[in-house]
């Protein structure tokens, strides 16, 4: 059976969470997103140290899925628009934050990705330093400006391991899955 | 040479560039999706100041945020002001973050650690 990402979507919204978001994911949508969520934490949060580390790995977690939800297939396209994505960020108890997002890949993309975030879960604190240093100083970026850094950024603040998943669509797309906890 | 002001937005910083007084300061914030589009202009003024710098270059970079996209163009001003810093020995980049964040002086001791350029990390009070 395909997967339903927005049943997923559904399953993250409780009385704890702070915001969600699903639908196209445009410079716009970012901008509101980032807004709401800011405001949000202002009022939840007093400690300013924890308020900035989960506003930085908010950033990346959207903009991620602003650089990479290009791939949506027609059906849910035609249902949802362009660049469809999910969002939601929740607080699972006083000290715990969770940003998780998903959005569709195409099926090829997979091995890639999987290689890039196992690398990620197994390099110690330091050695992630050292990976981020070198992709900051590699002058590539995507087409749409992103600088392949977003994912190491949000494992190196937070300290925590990246839970992600790839979930069937039918043969050509996944559902691409990702869980980051800020404690 | 013209400098360049320009005021901050939501997603994009406070930009001085002086070449009068040989001032350079970015604060705020740095989050646009794209942001080669935002510093390009920056970049491209430096290679211009760099034919005929001050004999002092004072950089400020006050940034409360900035994404991973604005991290690699933060490098691209940085390794400008390195060749210059490099004829002329005369550049000193001032890296300011909140007493409590970490991160932040981090980042700036990440970029001290790539670049050859005098860094003065200055911790501000809450």
């Amino acid at each position: 059976m395909e997967f339903d990402a927005i049943q997923w979507h559904d399953s993250l919204i409780n009385n704890n969470t702070i915001h969600s978001y699903r639908g196209t994911v445009d410079s716009d949508v970012v901008g509101k997103i980032l807004e709401d969520t800011e405001n949000k934490l202002l009022e939840k949060e007093k400690n300013r140290k924890i308020r900035k580390r989960c506003y930085n790995v908010l950033v990346e977690a959207i903009q991620n899925l602003y650089h990479h939800a290009e791939c949506v297939p027609s059906a849910i396209e035609k249902k949802f628009g362009k660049n469809f994505a999910v969002f939601a960020f929740t607080s699972p108890d006083q000290d715990t934050y969770k940003v998780s997002l998903g959005n569709y890949i195409k099926a090829f993309s997979i091995r890639r990705l999987k290689e890039r975030m196992d690398q990620i879960n197994h390099l110690s604190k330091d050695e992630l330093k050292i990976l981020y240093k070198l992709i900051l100083n590699n002058d590539e970026f995507s087409e749409k400006g992103g600088g392949g850094l977003g994912i190491i950024d949000m494992a190196r603040r937070t300290g925590n391991k990246l839970e992600y998943g790839f979930h069937k669509y039918n043969e050509e797309y996944y559902f691409f899955s990702l869980e980051i906890v800020i404690s | 040479m013209d400098s360049i002001i320009i005021e901050g937005s939501a997603k994009t910083p406070t930009v001085n560039f002086d070449a009068a007084s040989g001032k350079i300061e970015i604060k705020g914030r740095s989050i646009p999706e794209n942001s080669i589009e935002f510093y390009k202009p920056l970049v491209d003024w430096l290679d211009t100041y760099a034919a005929a710098p001050k004999e002092k270059t004072e950089v400020n970079i006050q940034l409360e945020y900035f994404n991973t996209s604005s991290s690699k163009c933060i490098l691209d001003v940085f390794k400008k002001l390195e060749i210059i810093n490099r004829a002329n020995d005369g550049v000193v980049i001032n890296w300011f973050y909140e007493e409590d964040d970490e991160d932040m002086l981090e980042a700036g001791e990440d970029y001290q650690s790539i670049l050859k350029i005098p860094f003065k990390m200055v911790e501000m009070e809450e």
